[in-house]
This record gives structure tokens, sequence and C-alpha cells, in this order.
């Protein structure tokens, strides 16, 4: 459909709650050359009639020294979108979102694991929610007040430590202004969790926010809410 | 037989609905003709929403038809969304409406590839009902 290209910034990619893995992650960046020869073979090979996009992702990218050479690759590539996968908390830093939109990103997918002392537990640092939702709300007001328009997800991996949660997270992230809720399955399947997730595709609804289910059951009557093959924003 | 995939676009002011994309849906839901033949969807989104996320949005429901309501505010962003979507879907047949186009509809449909035909008259109700109809007839 609209396809990103997934480039890792660095190692290891953690989309996991501290919960289903506990081990303190140390991060390996790979070198912007090495990224920009990966950018260019991307492009070179690209064929989907629409791009190319990419998503810079894996572990943090505002945590790689040279994120800012990075993106600037990726433009100068020719990239048409270019997106960042992250936890939010870089963006509550006036500097990296001027930056961010400066050097052209508009698009960000950022991984909220929970709300409140909950999900603070399950991103593994004590105010890590808000600062997620503070990342989103800033980045939203900037490229509003920039006259950008952007697209803001998030991506809420879904496990059984946080199941009960989603439409509070959905909640949350249409208050800090996300556009987008994506829930993804995270490790070992869930079982009974679709009503569940029903309430958080109608808590989006109200809250004018999409949200996407992939990789878990919804009802029938939420089919629409399901990923299609292909899917993902 | 798969019924005909209708989809209706507008892009509102916050917290309204469009109007016309409603009365092309209820014209359309009571006619008898196409009972069975068409599902439509409505998206009602905001005005200033990403181009692409509207993309991205009308791709995922499939859509074999759009019908797009053009307003003064959400013209340039509409035409740039169904630019994506007919990139990436050049088969969906994309039905123009609302009072952005229907004055200038042949400029329009000139000057737009992404563009396949144009409403008219009353909020074009009548005749995007019609065309689909027409087009799950394959005669249009």
């Amino acid at each position: 459909m609209l396809p990103f290209a997934r480039v890792e910034v660095g190692m290891p990619s953690r989309r996991r709650c501290r919960l289903c893995d506990p081990a303190a992650p140390s991060f390996v960046w790979r070198s912007p050359a090495d990224l920009a020869a990966e950018l260019r073979e991307i492009v070179a090979e690209w064929t989907a009639p629409v791009g190319p996009s990419v998503m810079l992702a894996g572990a943090e990218p505002f945590l790689h020294p040279e994120l800012p050479t990075i993106v600037a690759s990726a433009r100068n590539e020719g990239f048409e979108r270019i997106g960042i996968e992250t936890d939010g908390v870089a963006l509550d830093v006036e500097q990296n979102v001027r930056g961010s939109l400066g050097a052209g990103v508009r698009h960000v997918r950022v991984t909220l694991f929970g709300v409140g002392p909950v999900g603070d537990r399950l991103a593994g640092r004590s105010g890590a929610c808000d600062a997620s939702l503070a990342g989103i709300r800033r980045f939203v007001r900037a490229a509003d007040a920039a006259g950008m328009p952007v697209a803001v997800a998030a991506v809420v991996p879904v496990c059984r430590h946080n199941a009960d949660q989603a439409h509070l997270v959905v909640a949350a992230a249409a208050q800090a202004g996300a556009g987008h809720v994506r829930l993804e399955a995270a490790g070992d399947p869930i079982a009974g969790i679709e009503a569940v997730l029903a309430a958080a595709c109608d808590t989006g609804t109200v809250n004018r926010v999409w949200v996407e289910v992939a990789g878990l059951e919804v009802p029938e009557s939420h089919a629409v809410h399901r990923v299609r093959e292909g899917g993902g924003a | 037989m798969k019924p005909l995939r209708v989809v209706l676009l507008a892009l509102n002011s916050p917290g309204y609905r469009s109007l016309g994309c409603a009365y092309v849906r209820a014209y359309a839901q009571h006619d008898r003709h196409l009972s069975g033949l068409v599902a439509f969807q409505t998206l009602d989104l905001d005005a200033g929403t990403d181009p692409w996320w509207v993309a991205y949005r009308v791709l995922q429901l499939e859509p074999d038809v759009i019908g797009a309501s053009f307003t003064c505010w959400s013209a340039r962003d509409m035409h740039e969304a169904l630019r994506v979507v007919r990139a990436a879907s050049p088969s969906t047949f994309v039905v123009a409406g609302g009072p952005e186009v229907s004055p200038v509809a042949v400029t329009a449909l000139e000057r737009h590839a992404h563009l396949d035909s144009r409403g008219a008259g009353r909020r074009g109700d009548h005749v995007r009902g019609r065309l689909a109809r027409a087009r799950r007839c394959g005669t249009a």
C-alpha cells in the first residue's frame, strides 16, 4: 500500500516491555556511512509506486550521535517520506523537534507501553510514559505552528502485561495529539482480550484517533480496524 | 459477487462532518437499484490532516470508487491525498464533487490526472449514486 523501508540505526531493536524482556539494552550504533549506503541501495531498488519512504528505527534513533547526518542522507538520497520510530522522550526537547521538522521528518511512530505507573514499569523508567506523551504533544504543536502536516502514530506493543490498558493508552495518545494508534501483538498470543481491543477501537473513534490492530483478534464488528496485508503506518 | 466498495471522503473543519457525503450516501442507500451492490464507507477527517495520512486511511479500505468532496479549505490537501492514492492504486476510480470542483469541472479533470469524473448538481448526489451503479454494471 504505502510501504516504508525500515532501516535500523542501531541495535537492539526493543519493542517489548521490560517485564517481557528484562535485560537492560546496551546500544550498538551503525555508522552514518554504512547507513547512507543502505539508504542509497533502497532508493535504487525501490519499485513501489509511492515513495521511496524510510522509517529510521532500531535502537532509539534520537540517542544515535549522528542522527542529523543520517536524516540528511535520507533526504539527499531522495526519500519522499522520512519517519522515525522513537520512544518519544526526545521529542519533548524543542531543539530535537525543530531539527527533525527542519530536516524533513514528517512521520513519527512513538512506542507507548502504557500509561501512568503501570506504563512506566513496562517502559522501565519512572516518568517514561508522561515524557513520551509530552513528546507527541510538542511535536504536533510545533508542526502545527509551522504549518507542516505530519503523521504521528502511537504504537502499542500489546502483551499480557498491558492488554487491559489498551483503551487508556488510546485515550492518552489521542489527548496528546496522535492521529493514529496501532495496537500490535508482542510476545505470546493473549486469549480473551477481544472486548478490551474493541473498547480501545471505540475509544479511538470517540476521540477522533484511528486505531488499527495488528496480529491480535478483534470482534467481527470491529473488523475494519484490522490491519490489512501489507498495511501499517 | 462482492459489492462495489465506495469510500466517501471529506476533510472537514475539526468536529464537523460532511453533509454532502451524508446526502450522497443516504440517496444511494435508498436507491433500490444499488441495494446489495454497493458498500459505502464515509471517511470524515479533519482539514489539515496530513494528506499522506488521508491516503493511508483510504487505501486501507481498498475502495473501488472514491467520492471526494472538495471545498475551498480542503482542495489542496485533497488533491495531494488523491495523487498518492492514485499512484498506489491506479485502478481506483475517483469522482470529485463539492463546491470547489463543480463549477470548474472540465478544467479540474484536465488539470488533475488523479480525477476520473466529477459530480454535479445538488451536491452531485444522484450523479455519484448513478455512477456507482453504472460502474457496477460495467457500463462506465
